[in-house]
């Protein structure tokens, strides 16, 4: 029986300059069941990151604001904690892995310590005991343990991205957030991290979610994927469903600019245009600008979720509203 | 690292080198005789001549100029002209007091060493929590009174300062003394205060920008994500690194220090290094002149060379640096001697 760890309702995140509003996220709504795991795809810029830090509390003080929704985690209202409690989750029951491995890391704190410090903070108040974990962690990574008095520009790209996933997972989190973990690494590497989050995962038995603007990146490790655009999510669902019949244009756009080895193509389908600007809100659908099944009603009417068997899509096609050209080119 | 310090004090030699001539030859082309200084209104020009002869200021350039680096001897019976030459740290006796230069300089630096130092602990204690705070909370109240006050310590001349302190604390409100000597502790304070205004501004200032751009590094957010105290986090992760370049600037702000001692002492009639040097210059005291630059360049290049030892203590990647250094070093070594 799955229960659920996490639970996004409706999440609206925002950042609020003095002449501007950016929409970063536009009420999402997400649930992780304990063990699971989520891609999160899209463009930079669709509120993927955003999503995360309103995860952790981690929005720049001045400017990030959650303006409504809620996220459930075990139960309790993230958005509602204080910052003391917040802190307590942070880094013990949700941890985050972060895209630039190089610049991660603290270059003037040997990595031994910079893992026993969030040791540290979580409870273990021996220094000894703290180290000597430390130390279990390294090597959990495939960092022998004799590097621990090393500092971080003794390591290799790949390498500081183990010791940022040994820090993440130190304290045994529920949720393990993974931003972007492989985009600054080279391919074979990339392979090499994704491997060892899948492992690690299965091992701790954390859940995961994998933002990644790479469908292939989230194709090796989660099972589900939720698809974003402009700050929504346009389309969830499991993953095999998701790829093998995309119901969201956008989804289908993605899948087209892939390469692939076994269908021979001349040129890649790009998906022309770009994302809107997120400081204007739009009457209609967010996508139309760029959707090659777009029709009148489109730019009038603003698509909710549709619910078809267990995934979910934003779309008037699947509404009903307009008639659902996709899947007859599709079939 | 004892490998790096004695490299880095070998290197300060070419720089001594330099520095002494440079002002070895501005002296030297510097209007006024020293000759015709010392002796009476009424000497004759052939007793001028024979004194330049004396003093060796009748020889070329070049020559006088290694004259001063390895020393001197008179032509003359009277030995006061000669000396031992910079090399071994005597430079002569001055045209003024005849005393050794070098004994009036050791006599007087512990004086402006005093003034410095209190000038520089205020300095780094007021101005590195004004600019730690000031980052911490930009564009809050206090963020703001710190850059206004930076600002206007920014734009005050020492001298300026100085009299303005003397004629508000002294003159008026006649709180302190307006003469400083460094027996009297009271009549330090003045001096200290003028001294400190324009380092604290300009470390206040460093500080604040160098921390902004820390606190937007990626390993600070490492640090929130790993559920770190906000204060904690400037505390162990932001403060380190911020003050690399802050620490370069309090390096070359000692240098500041020693000039503006120079101002300070004037204005103040404080018996320190500074007074020496403006007595000198205005009798052309020579060989007082000289001592007396060499002498702050010697204690410039001395602190900087302690603020490069402090980098590498803080910074583990200089210090890897160095090591990398020493090691492609014996590596070489060790390739040609096979």
């Amino acid at each position: 029986m799955e229960s659920l760890l996490l639970s996004i309702n409706n999440l609206t995140t925002q950042y609020i300059t003095d002449n501007n509003i950016i929409h970063a996220v536009n009420g999402i709504s997400l649930e992780l069941a304990r063990g699971g795991s989520i891609g999160l795809v899209g463009e930079s810029g669709a509120g993927k990151t955003t999503t995360a830090y309103s995860i952790m509390g981690l929005l720049p003080k001045l400017t990030g604001k959650i303006i409504k929704g809620s996220i459930l985690f075990e139960g309790k209202d993230l958005t509602l904690l204080s910052e003391e409690e917040m802190r307590d989750i942070r880094g013990s029951k949700i941890s985050m892995i972060f895209q630039d491995p190089m610049t991660s890391l603290n270059p003037i704190i040997t990595v031994g310590d910079q893992i026993a410090e969030v040791l540290e903070i979580h409870g273990t108040s021996n220094k000894n005991e703290a180290q000597k974990k430390a130390g279990d962690m390294l090597e959990m990574v495939g960092i022998p343990r004799g590097r621990m008095n090393e500092y971080p520009h003794q390591f290799s790209g790949g390498m500081k991205q183990r010791v940022i996933i040994a820090i993440a997972l130190a304290c045994n989190p529920e949720l393990l957030i993974a931003d972007e973990p492989t985009t600054a690494l080279d391919v074979t590497i990339q392979a090499q991290v994704l491997k060892m989050i899948k492992e690690l995962k299965n091992e701790l038995d954390t859940s995961l979610i994998l933002i990644s603007h790479n469908l292939g990146v989230v194709a090796q490790v989660c099972e589900n994927v939720a698809i974003m655009y402009a700050g929504r999510i346009v389309e969830f669902g499991a993953l095999r469903d998701v790829f093998s019949k995309p119901l969201h244009p956008y989804t289908e756009g993605l899948l087209n600019s892939i390469p692939r080895i076994e269908v021979e193509k001349e040129r890649l389908i790009p998906i022309r245009g770009m994302m809107p600007d997120p400081s204007i809100v739009p009457s209609g659908c967010i996508f139309k600008p760029r959707c090659p099944y777009a029709k009148e009603e489109c730019s009038v009417q603003a698509p909710i979720v549709s619910k078809i068997s267990d995934r979910r899509v934003m779309c008037l096609m699947h509404e009903g509203v307009i008639p659902n050209t996709m899947g007859a080119a599709n079939e | 690292m004892v490998k790096y310090i004695l490299r880095r004090l070998l290197m300060i030699i070419p720089v001594l080198l330099g520095v002494t001539f440079i002002v070895f030859s501005l002296t030297y082309i510097a209007p006024g005789d020293p000759a015709r200084m010392i002796l009476p209104q009424d000497a004759t020009e052939a007793d001028i001549a024979q004194m330049r002869h004396f003093m060796g200021l009748d020889e070329p350039f070049i020559k006088q100029y290694f004259h001063f680096l390895f020393g001197f001897k008179s032509p003359s019976d009277d030995s006061s002209f000669s000396y031992k030459g910079l090399l071994a740290l005597d430079l002569g006796r001055s045209y003024v007091s005849n005393r050794p230069v070098f004994r009036t300089i050791l006599e007087r630096f512990p004086n402006t060493a005093l003034l410095s130092l209190f000038a520089l602990l205020l300095s780094v204690l007021l101005s590195i929590p004004a600019g730690i705070i000031s980052a911490t909370h930009q564009y809050s109240v206090p963020d703001m009174i710190v850059s206004i006050l930076s600002l206007l310590g920014l734009s005050m001349p020492a001298f300026w300062l100085g009299m303005i302190l003397i004629w508000i604390f002294s003159v008026q409100l006649k709180i302190f003394p307006s003469l400083a000597n460094p027996n009297n502790l009271k009549s330090l304070v003045l001096p200290v205060i003028t001294l400190a205004t324009m380092n604290t501004a300009v470390q206040a200032r460093m500080t604040r920008s160098s921390m902004l751009e820390i606190i937007r590094q990626d390993y600070i957010r490492t640090a929130r994500a790993k559920g770190l105290e906000e204060k904690k986090v400037i505390r162990r992760h932001a403060l380190n690194n911020a003050l690399i370049p802050v620490v370069t600037v309090i390096g070359l702000q000692v240098g500041q220090l020693l000039v503006g001692a120079v101002l300070t002492e004037t204005v103040f009639s404080y018996p320190g290094i500074g007074t020496i040097m403006v007595d000198a210059i205005q009798r052309k005291d020579t060989p007082q002149i000289l001592a007396s630059v060499v002498f702050v360049a010697i204690v410039f290049a001395l602190v900087n060379l302690v603020v490069d030892i402090v980098y590498a203590f803080i910074d583990p990647r200089i210090r890897a640096q160095y090591e990398g250094i020493a090691k492609i070093k014996i590596n070489n070594s060790l390739g040609k001697s096979k």
